[in-house]
């Protein structure tokens, strides 16, 4: 009978670079039991959000610098939702055009770490060169890389001229070539293939049960993705004709970097039809008063549905406000995609998850 | 709120859970709400392309019972309302206190247990957008 050992990895590792505690029960080379423990890093935001509604725009994107511009905008539209304000048409457009950029550079920085933890380093490389040309046109629009400051309780804070339309259409143009040679690699190269297939198994049930969002989910085949929701509309997405959810069926690790691959090309087209809508007009409406009342505001983040709640009491100062993360919701089906595997294939395993620890200890 | 008013508004919360469940409602997440010498938690379900929310106030004293025996996505979120606002959940470890003792006690309650009086919040000057 195998003896059982015990392998914690976390919360510091050297190849988990964020503070999570993975206890490992593992017999010879099989995992046969994980206990995930978070909380190492809590930063205390939402306590920190009971602050002036409109520094929270701005503190919003410092919870996570992958999803900032997603983070701020799940915020933003609470806050509006209380208010009762509808920003104009053209700043939603802004908004979800960033929205769709961030998605970009997000995919392809864990398509990049997926490769690492595989040791497919070329690879890597080859993702992270391409999310330059990304992190350029964020830079374009709103003069930053990580935490762009674009929204604003009302609309968006920056507009976007004719010319730098132009600029990011050329841009985009390299992606069309870029990701069909990405979208090769990754559904025919035999290193990439081998690895991850049929690995880390996530059935449609668990991943039900365990409230698994976004390319974890949509991989398992759950339709669940919240730019689809009519009944809750969020950004521009209900002007939008290009969008439709990825759905995988597998539910393995190389269907949940597929799905993420083939979103990348539903972004490419949802940016594109957004540029081609964008008329003049005005970019935010003025907002009087404070927020007074509670709502709930959801958007679909690079990594799952990001979730705010905003309570306010007609004060500058919120009452409270609480945020649920998509790696939040995603650390529980962590345990049955692991259990049974070999110890080799933890890391690509944990990292297909895109597990995001300073967005789940906020 | 007396015993029987508390196992009362459970009894009914809980049967609305319970309908959620039946109605195939998918659990999203709660949000406590901190009211002084009552807890306020909003439970919030996606069904059928729309957001529906559970309530239930009961006071910090009462135990709030886990719904992960329907929902077991909800356990780390109700071990997160132990850490962060002292609830009382049966079977629900706090994540934070990594060594008994040694984690800030309820830090998202306005009157915390144990602590000082806190101060009166600061009006925060008008932030410039």
């Amino acid at each position: 009978m195998a003896r059982t050992t015990v392998v914690p990895i976390g919360p510091q590792h050297p190849v988990l670079v964020e503070p999570i505690h993975l206890r490992f029960e593992v017999e010879e080379e099989v995992v046969v039991g994980l206990t995930p423990v978070i909380g190492y890093n809590h930063r205390g935001i939402e306590k920190l959000m009971e602050n002036d509604w409109k520094k929270n725009n701005f503190l919003s994107e410092r919870v996570c610098g992958i999803c900032s511009h997603q983070h701020s905008t799940c915020y933003t539209q609470a806050v509006e939702r209380v208010m009762g304000v509808e920003p104009p048409e053209r700043a939603l457009l802004i908004r979800t055009l960033l929205f769709e950029l961030q998605r970009i550079h997000s995919h392809l920085l864990i398509i990049g770490l997926e490769a690492d933890a595989i040791g497919y380093e070329n690879l890597f490389m080859q993702c992270w060169r391409d999310r330059e040309i990304v992190m350029r046109i964020v830079e374009l629009i709103s003069g930053n890389r990580v935490h762009y400051s674009m929204n604003q309780v009302g609309g968006v804070r920056r507009d976007i001229d004719d010319a730098k339309v132009k600029e990011i259409e050329a841009a985009l143009a390299a992606f069309d070539v870029r990701f069909a040679d990405l979208d090769a690699i990754m559904r025919k190269d035999p290193t990439w293939v081998k690895r991850l297939k049929g690995i880390g198994v996530l059935t449609r049930q668990q991943a039900w049960d365990l409230g698994a969002v976004g390319p974890v989910a949509r991989a398992s085949g759950v339709d669940y993705d919240v730019r689809s929701t009519r009944a809750h509309p969020y950004g521009a997405y209900h002007m939008l004709k290009s969008f439709k959810p990825v759905i995988r069926e597998d539910g393995d690790t190389w269907s949940r970097m597929m799905c993420r691959m083939e979103e990348l090309w539903v972004t490419l087209k949802i940016i594109r039809e957004i540029l081609s809508l964008m008329e003049p007009g005005p970019i935010t409406v003025e907002v009087k008063g404070h927020p007074n009342g509670q709502a709930w505001s959801r958007v679909e983040a690079s990594r799952g549905e990001l979730v705010y709640f905003v309570k306010g009491t007609g004060k500058p100062a919120l009452d409270r406000v609480k945020i649920r993360t998509p790696t939040f919701a995603n650390i529980p089906p962590l345990v049955p995609m692991l259990m049974g595997c070999q110890v080799a294939d933890i890391p690509p395993i944990v990292t297909a998850i895109d597990p995001c620890i300073c967005c789940t200890d906020r | 709120m007396t015993d029987d008013a508390v196992k009362a508004a459970i009894a009914k919360w809980r049967g609305e859970i319970e309908g959620m469940k039946k109605a195939g409602a998918r659990f999203v997440v709660l949000a406590a709400v901190d009211h002084l010498d009552d807890l306020e938690v909003i439970y919030l379900f996606h069904h059928e392309g729309a957001l529906k929310e559970v309530k239930l106030t009961v006071p910090y004293e009462a135990e709030i019972p886990s719904i992960t025996d329907l929902y077991p996505s909800a356990g780390f979120v109700e071990r997160e309302m132990v850490d962060l606002f002292g609830a009382k959940v049966p079977g629900a470890a706090p994540f934070l206190e990594l060594t008994e003792g040694s984690g800030i006690v309820a830090p998202l309650r306005k009157k915390r247990p144990g602590a000082a009086p806190a101060p009166a919040p600061a009006t925060p000057k008008q932030g410039v957008s």
